[in-house]
């Protein structure tokens, strides 16, 4: 099954997604994106990981579920919302804007932002675990 | 606002648990692929490799817990599948679950 549609336009960000498809076949489930970015076009694709949404229902029932991405909120948006439609399992979503850009250019995740809550309570799931800092 | 910032804390920081993933699979068969290209690959074969892969380093994650590392490095490409997982999450008596998006919940290819 394949969904087209027109996602978002930023023209502040000069970042223009200007469709979404979504792809189920076998078992999988991807989403290629057209993205308009600084003049240039390009395609992205991006595979679900298994199960996720089985997942994110059993662990929401027993932790407070952030989603903490270094990527443009209208990227990160559409495929949050795509794995909870119905905003049941996810509390809060952190985009780029909540990072500070280090001298390098590379985006760090500001665990500070989460100064109401002891790190004792944090558990962290990454691939970076150099994006943070304290 | 670019800052300095040291990286080098938060993996040995005991207060954050911090959980490490990412696809294994496709760089390893990859690697291997390129070590013995006169090697001819077959499907079964590469299912079979997998699941030795898979239970390797699974038991290496369990290794980890064992010896309470705060830094977790968890070498699956289907843990979100996993019941094991979450079942060892569940147990870690925390309260809140951060997740990456990009490489954690989704793949970008």
């Amino acid at each position: 099954m394949k969904l087209s549609f027109i996602v978002f336009s930023n023209k502040r960000l000069k970042f223009v997604i200007f469709s979404c498809q979504f792809n189920f076949r076998q078992g999988k489930q991807s989403m290629y994106f057209l993205l308009y970015i600084l003049c240039n076009l390009q395609k992205a694709k991006i595979n679900i990981r298994p199960h996720v949404t089985q997942f994110l229902s059993e662990l929401s029932e027993i932790f407070e579920i952030i989603i903490f991405t270094a990527s443009h909120s209208c990227y990160a948006n559409v495929i949050i919302d795509y794995l909870d439609p119905n905003r049941q399992f996810i509390s809060y979503r952190f985009f780029r804007e909540s990072c500070i850009q280090t001298q390098q250019g590379v985006y760090v995740k500001d665990l500070s932002i989460f100064y109401q809550r002891s790190l004792k309570d944090l558990i962290i799931i990454d691939n970076a675990p150099y994006s943070f800092c304290k | 606002m670019k800052k300095n910032i040291k990286f080098k804390d938060n993996k040995h920081n005991k207060n954050l648990w911090l959980i490490k993933t990412f696809f294994f699979y496709q760089v390893n068969i990859k690697e291997i692929r390129q070590k013995h290209k006169s090697y001819l690959f077959n499907k079964e074969f590469e299912k079979q490799l997998l699941k030795l892969m898979e239970a390797f380093y699974m038991s290496n994650f369990l290794k980890y817990v064992s010896e309470n590392i705060p830094f977790v490095e968890l070498n699956s490409q289907n843990y979100t599948r996993s019941k094991f997982f979450i079942h060892f999450v569940s147990n870690l008596e925390r309260k809140t679950l951060i997740l990456d998006l990009d490489e954690t919940l989704i793949h970008c290819v």
